[in-house]
Formats: C-alpha cells, sequence, structure tokens
C-alpha cells in the first residue's frame, strides 16, 4: 500500500514539469485521416429494366438485342467488385398458365463492362414457359485499382423457354419486363 | 576640574552628529531579469477520422488539438509555420483518373488573442501569450477528383521563438 502511494504522487508531480526553453520550442502535431474504401453508382441507382410488348405472332422484337444502358458516375475509391443480376423476361403480369406449345418466358444474357477487366455477366436460367420470376447473379469480377468511369449494360441471346413438349418458341402476346441489377462493392 | 572637561566632551560629542530638519529618504534600486521563455508541448495529434462520406466525397471540417498550458513570456517572441499536406501512408503510385493522394489543408494557430494562418517560413510577430490550439482547417482536394481509399498522414510544425 505504501509503494502504491508513492506510485500515485509521483505521476502528477512529473506531469508538473513544464519544460520552458529560452532557445526556440519547436512543437510537430500529426495530422492524420482516413478515406473508407467506398463505392457510389453516380445518381442512376434503381434497376434497369428490359420491357417490350409481343404481338400476336408470338415473336419477341428483335431490337432488344443489343440494347444498352450507360451508368455515369460510377466511382469506387478502392479495389471493387461487380456483379450483374437479372430475372429473366417473363410476361408482366404472369399468367397463371400458358397453353401447350406456348411459352410466356424468355432467358437473356446481360453483361456490364467497362468496369472490371474480365465484363460481369449472366444469362438467366428459366427451364419452364412459365417461368418462376427467380433472380439470376453473375460470379464477382474484380477491379483491382479505384476507378472512376461509366458501366455499359447490354442485353442479348433473348431465347424464349422451350417446353417440353419442344415448341414454346411461340410467345404468349402481351408485355412482358425483366429487371437487371447491377452491384459495385468495395473489397 | 572634572566636571568642565566632561561637558567639553559632550559639547563635541553633539557637534559631530548633523542635526535633521526633514525625513531622512533612502532609495535602494531593486533589479532583477525575467528571462525570455517559450514553454509547449513538442508532439501531438489532429486526427480526422473519415475523411470521406458514403459517396467518396471529401466532407472533413476542421479539426485541431489544444495545448493549454503554453506560454511564452516576451513580449518580441515569434512564431514560424510549417506543414506538410495529407498524403496516403505507404504510396507512391500515380492515382487512376479522377483520383487523388493528397488532401491539401490549411494550418492555423490561436496563441491567446492572436490568431496566424497558413505558412509561415519567417518570424512572425506573435507576443507574450498562453495557451495554444493549433488547427488543420479546409481540407481540400483537386477539382473533379476523390481521395483514394487509405490511411492519411500530415504534420503542423509550430516553431516559437522567444524574445524579450
Amino acid at each position: 500500500m505504501r509503494k502504491l502511494a508513492s506510485v500515485t504522487f509521483a505521476i502528477p508531480a512529473c506531469a508538473a514539469l513544464m519544460p520552458a526553453h529560452a532557445a526556440p520550442q519547436r512543437s510537430t502535431y500529426a495530422v492524420t485521416g482516413r478515406v473508407s474504401s467506398s463505392c457510389a453508382l453516380g445518381t442512376n441507382i434503381e434497376p434497369l429494366i428490359v420491357s417490350t410488348t409481343v404481338g400476336p405472332n408470338g415473336k419477341l422484337d428483335t431490337s432488344l438485342n443489343n440494347k444498352s444502358w450507360t451508368i455515369s458516375n460510377v466511382m469506387c475509391s478502392g479495389p471493387s467488385s461487380i456483379r450483374v443480376s437479372a430475372k429473366a423476361l417473363r410476361r408482366n403480369p404472369a399468367n397463371a398458365s400458358v397453353p401447350n406449345g406456348q411459352s410466356q418466358t424468355a432467358n437473356f444474357t446481360a453483361t456490364a463492362s467497362g468496369w472490371s477487366l474480365t465484363p460481369a455477366s449472366i444469362t438467366t436460367g428459366e427451364t419452364l414457359p412459365i417461368g418462376t420470376g427467380a433472380t439470376y447473379a453473375s460470379p464477382a469480377q474484380t477491379q483491382n485499382s479505384a476507378k472512376a468511369g461509366n458501366i455499359t449494360v447490354t442485353v442479348n441471346n433473348f431465347t424464349s423457354v422451350v417446353g417440353s413438349n419442344g415448341n414454346g418458341s411461340k410467345l404468349v402476346d402481351g408485355p412482358y419486363s425483366a429487371t437487371i441489377t447491377v452491384s459495385l462493392s468495395p473489397n | 576640574m572634572k566636571k568642565i572637561l566632561m561637558a567639553a566632551v559632550a559639547l563635541t560629542a553633539l557637534g559631530a552628529t548633523p542635526a535633521m530638519a526633514a525625513d531622512s529618504v533612502a532609495v535602494y534600486t531593486v533589479t532583477g531579469n525575467v528571462g525570455a521563455i517559450c514553454s509547449a508541448n513538442t508532439t501531438g495529434t489532429i486526427a480526422f477520422g473519415n475523411l470521406v462520406d458514403s459517396t467518396g466525397t471529401l466532407d472533413a471540417t476542421t479539426k485541431q488539438a489544444s495545448d493549454t498550458g503554453a506560454y511564452c513570456n516576451g513580449v518580441g517572441t515569434t512564431i514560424q509555420v510549417a506543414h506538410a499536406d495529407l498524403s496516403k501512408k505507404n504510396y507512391t503510385g500515380t492515382p487512376p483518373a479522377g483520383f487523388v493522394s493528397v488532401v491539401s489543408f490549411t494550418p492555423e494557430i490561436v496563441a491567446g488573442a492572436v490568431t496566424v494562418t497558413g505558412d509561415k517560413s519567417s518570424g512572425t510577430s506573435l507576443g507574450a501569450f498562453s495557451g495554444l490550439v493549433v488547427k488543420a482547417t479546409a481540407p481540400n482536394v483537386a477539382a473533379g477528383t476523390k481521395p483514394l481509399a487509405g490511411d492519411y498522414e500530415g504534420s503542423i510544425t509550430v516553431t516559437l521563438t522567444p524574445t524579450v
């Protein structure tokens, strides 16, 4: 107990010894800061919507192929990963059933390029003509340094989901839509 | 005869003491010297923490460190200020387009009632003061750029020269 008391008194005694100098006194203050790794998808952060109308002939509008969108002012302050996910093009609203030989679902490929060395790409994988509305996601593609720029999303390879009877290339008429989401995350 | 001699001695003694009609004043000069000195912490830290918002845009505000016990007692005291901008630690590369690895700031020193802004390579008159606040103000990057992710470090050096 006696030793403890002597230590307690020793600390303020040392702290009170303010160094005073007749010579110039130099003080150096370290200034520190941190920039957290972050990504920003510009101002357009809504999912991309692919929409079209299938007429009575059951054919998909061929102009959908290679349709593209540009996401501007994208930024990651450090290494990042990009993914693209999509739902198949499907009648909206979906019918509860489709006639034999017809389909209300078309798979397609969505590709996000301009960011990673290998573009992020996903092909939707519906297997039933009626469709499920499931979301399909690409593997992550990496960008190893900070980057600022644009991302281009392109769709192509639209293929109607063929039924078990092998005759599903004819689409049920009506409005169709699909959603595409681009995700960017700091590594 | 003996009495006459004693009287003569007494008169002689009286004649040797000056007679004072007014008060006696003696002035003693008291001198001393107070050397000009400065006292201040030799090190400190000004921590910004995170310099950017969620979009990577710089949004830091002024940060400061206080040394309340610092003082200089010389009315002729001068100050010199130098600073090094915040630089990304352990980074020697060239930032990708749109990014920078340096965040500038302006040093500001408040010594008593005097504020000194910016670097001062030659001695700037400061005078005697008590209490020192060292600030890093206006962090900034070049227009259209964002800082790279990572830890940043810079410095402010304050030199106080005590002068009478």
